[in-house]
């Protein structure tokens, strides 16, 4: 603001700067053209042709009283005609003194007058005595006595003359000069202005550099605070990726042994406890994955998929989630799909799956009576694209109109009673809002508190069959992720089962599922046991923890890899905590062939060794008839 | 009126031209110009005399312009200087020009060729008196060309002009 008004005075002081510089310079010219015009004047007025028609004419005055003197002395005709030829000489001189423009500023010397007034009495009557006869000797004596009289009177017009012509040059070069030393003075001044222009623009100059060096230190601070700031928001997130990492491998352990508990013979009582120890546990793994999806996204490790997307499958498995909850409350549950939904959408299944559970689960939960509806919209765009609008409504609790923009807040729930209430970490809905966002599309939602809210989310979706064959590729496994329904079927073949582990408890409970499933399990400890261990036979399956002591499961992979050169492929399913898109990424460059997430799903691993039981009796099933 | 003149003027150079150095006889009235020096006409010892009558016999010319030397523009009238030339059969470059007082000034014979130089004998119609300027008067056209209107050329037009020699 104070930068902004200096800088209006600035220019104002300098506006004012070039106008009175423009102003002088306006002045230097005119006085230039006084000049310019009095010098022009002097050539025409020619001055000093004036002394020459003064002293022509004294000239000629000489000449007539002498031609006077000599027809007084020698009267005679020829002298007579001599004296009338001089006189008209003389009076054409007369005339020109009166009349030539070049001589007016004399018209008013007395000594101009003087000798005009005696010419007029004396001379010019005088030409009477010669024009018609001889002129007597006595009247031309009395004319040259006169003649004589006026010779002061004609020198002094001379000297008059010259005087006056002195006179005016010496004006004139005083006029030239004055107008000189103003022209000078002009230039001075328009030279001060000049260099307090100069001067004012360096110091201008000067201060902007200032400024400017003063806005390139502060956005170097902001620079490096920012860093500060990314580094240790990257700090947490990794902190937190890391703890639930840890936490889940404890959890790994709970739900599995849970599920191999709830498989044996219990009574009613100890079942439901069991079973309520299950549902903590996986709502403690919810949590957790929650908080992980969270630093992920916040870490901008985020890569979504393009395959085919199952509309109804998706609706259909959000509602299921809710369903045992549901059912317990009473609510009715239904959904609703527009008749002309596309059927070759592209997208991410796991995160849209993510958003509808999560949406379907919060309506669930802040609901006791009443109804949730499922709605999914689509509007095509052009050719290659749709919206899809699904929208989640309820007869709940509602959201007060100012708390709606809180709620995607991470952390926050509408308010704090709402915590103690219904629970939870706060950052479901945060996550949903991001992950539809970095989806390019809007989430939002209508509330009427004590009625019930809707929540909205449209998603521009790309339509196409071109990228079908981006399905057969195995799929990010998604902490939170829906997955069609396996085919659970009993294993036809018993496969024999390296599992690579480090972790006790994960040991026996892998082991506990592979052979309850009827498979052979050997385990190893570590990347180089397993090495050893491997060599020792050929194995239908190896599951490879990642990260273990000793040698890690990447290299492990890589050894057995090499080992095996051109020779047969033995499987090898990664087994990790760790569920980054990175750790996928270097699972499959070191030679691995799947990859499952921790902790151990009953079905997610049978899931796994049927796919494994069908191929390798396809193989046997090749090879017999080789 | 002018043109009936310039017919005159026509007919009478065409006419008289063959027989023009023949008609050089002696003046009969007041001797007012002597022309002497390189020239092949003679009618005198002191060269060729004319008196006015024999001047107002040459081919005359008029025009109209301002001189330094008056204030409002006068019509000169006389013959061209170059036909006074012609008519004395002047060679060399240069015209002495002697006035009644002795002022004395050179015309490049060059001039009357370039320019059409009168020789006046009179302004606005009426003879010139020595009192004034008269009785002839070498003048250029100045209004006719910008150049003209110069001290060079005012001081190459000598009034109350006597002789001329040619060098």
């Amino acid at each position: 603001m104070t930068t902004q008004r200096s800088g209006r005075r600035y220019f104002l002081w300098l506006a004012l700067l070039m106008s009175s510089m423009a102003l002088v310079l306006a002045a230097s010219l005119f006085y230039d053209f006084k000049q310019r015009s009095s010098i022009r004047q002097t050539m025409e007025r020619r001055y000093d042709s004036m002394t020459a028609l003064v002293f022509q004419f004294e000239r000629e005055f000489l000449r007539f009283r002498r031609a006077l003197e000599t027809a007084v002395e020698r009267p005679g005709r020829d002298k007579t005609e001599e004296l009338a030829l001089r006189y008209d000489i003389l009076i054409s001189r007369l005339n020109l003194l009166c009349e030539s423009p070049n001589i007016s500023v004399l018209d008013d010397r007395p000594e101009f007058k003087l000798v005009i007034m005696q010419m007029k009495s004396v001379v010019i009557p005088a030409e009477a005595l010669w024009s018609g006869n001889q002129p007597s000797v006595k009247e031309m004596e009395a004319l040259l006595h006169t003649l004589n009289a006026m010779g002061p009177a004609i020198q002094s017009l001379s000297l008059t003359a010259n005087s006056e012509v002195a006179r005016l040059l010496e004006n004139q070069s005083k006029a030239m000069l004055g107008q000189s030393d103003t022209v000078i003075g002009l230039s001075s001044a328009l030279l001060v202005l000049l260099l307090i222009a100069s001067v004012a623009l360096l110091l201008r100059q000067r201060s902007q550099e200032r400024e400017h060096a003063a806005l390139q230190a502060l956005s170097e601070d902001l620079r490096e605070k920012s860093a500060l700031a990314d580094a240790s928001n990257k700090a947490k997130s990794d902190f937190l990726a890391s703890m639930s990492h840890e936490i889940r491998t404890p959890m790994n352990g709970i739900i599995g042994f849970t599920d191999l508990v709830l498989d044996t013979r219990l009574e009613t009582v100890q079942r439901n406890y069991i079973e309520n120890v299950k549902r903590s546990a996986q709502s403690l793994l919810i949590i957790i994955n929650e908080i992980l999806d969270f630093s992920k996204i916040e870490s901008g490790a985020m890569v979504l998929e393009s395959i085919p997307l199952d509309w109804p499958a998706l609706v259909h498995h959000a509602l299921q989630g809710v369903a045992f909850e549901a059912s317990q409350k009473g609510l009715v549950l239904s959904s609703k799909l527009a008749n002309q939904m596309p059927l070759d959408c592209l997208g991410d299944p796991g995160r849209i799956g993510q958003v509808l559970n999560n949406l379907c689960h919060n309506a669930v939960k802040f609901t006791d009576r009443g109804f949730v509806e499922v709605n999914v919209q689509a509007r095509l765009l052009d050719a290659h694209t749709c919206e899809v609008r699904v929208a989640v409504t309820d007869s709940g609790i509602g959201i007060a109109a100012d708390k709606h923009a809180l709620v995607f807040n991470p952390f926050s729930q509408a308010d704090a009673s709402t915590t103690r209430q219904f629970g939870g970490t706060g950052l479901g809905l945060t996550i949903c809002k991001r992950l539809v966002e970095g989806m390019g599309g809007r989430l939002w939602l209508e509330s009427t508190p004590g009625r019930g809210s809707t929540f909205y989310f449209s998603l521009p979706v790309q339509r196409g069959t071109h990228r079908q064959a981006a399905s057969a590729a195995p799929a990010s496994k998604l902490t939170n992720g829906v997955r069609p329904e396996p085919q659970s079927a009993a294993p036809q073949t018993s496969l024999q089962v390296l599992l690579v582990e480090d972790n006790p408890i994960n040991q026996l409970l892998a082991e506990a599922i592979l052979t309850n499933l009827g498979h052979k399990v050997e385990t190893a400890r570590d990347g180089r046991e397993a090495l050893e261990v491997f060599s020792t036979r050929t194995w239908d399956l190896v599951l490879m923890d990642i990260h273990m002591p000793v040698m890690s499961g990447l290299d492990a992979t890589r050894y057995i890899r090499q080992l095996e050169g051109s020779g047969r492929h033995t499987p090898i399913v990664a087994t990790t905590a760790g569920a980054m898109e990175a750790d996928r990424a270097a699972c499959l460059a070191a030679g691995m062939d799947d990859y499952i997430a921790k902790p151990y799903k009953p079905q997610v691993l049978q899931d796994l060794l049927n796919r494994m039981a069908q191929q390798r009796a396809g193989e046997n099933a090749l090879a017999g008839k080789a | 009126m002018r043109k009936r003149h310039f017919f005159l003027t026509v007919v009478m150079t065409v006419a008289l031209g063959p027989v023009f150095a023949d008609t050089l006889a002696s003046p009969k009235g007041k001797v007012v110009l002597t022309i002497s020096g390189k020239i092949d006409e003679s009618n005198s010892p002191q060269g060729v005399q004319f008196d006015m009558a024999m001047i107002e016999k040459l081919p005359q010319r008029s025009f109209t312009t301002l001189t330094p030397w008056e204030k409002v523009p006068i019509q000169f009238s006389g013959p061209l200087l170059r036909d006074v030339l012609a008519a004395v059969k002047a060679h060399g470059s240069v015209i002495k020009a002697m006035a009644l007082n002795d002022y004395q000034s050179s015309i490049p014979v060059e001039d009357a060729m370039k320019f059409d130089m009168v020789m006046a004998t009179k302004m606005n119609g009426k003879p010139i008196p020595i009192k004034t300027k008269g009785p002839l008067f070498i003048v250029y056209p100045f209004d006719s060309k910008p150049e003209l209107r110069s001290a060079v050329y005012y001081e190459r037009s000598p009034w109350q002009l006597k002789s001329l020699t040619l060098e």
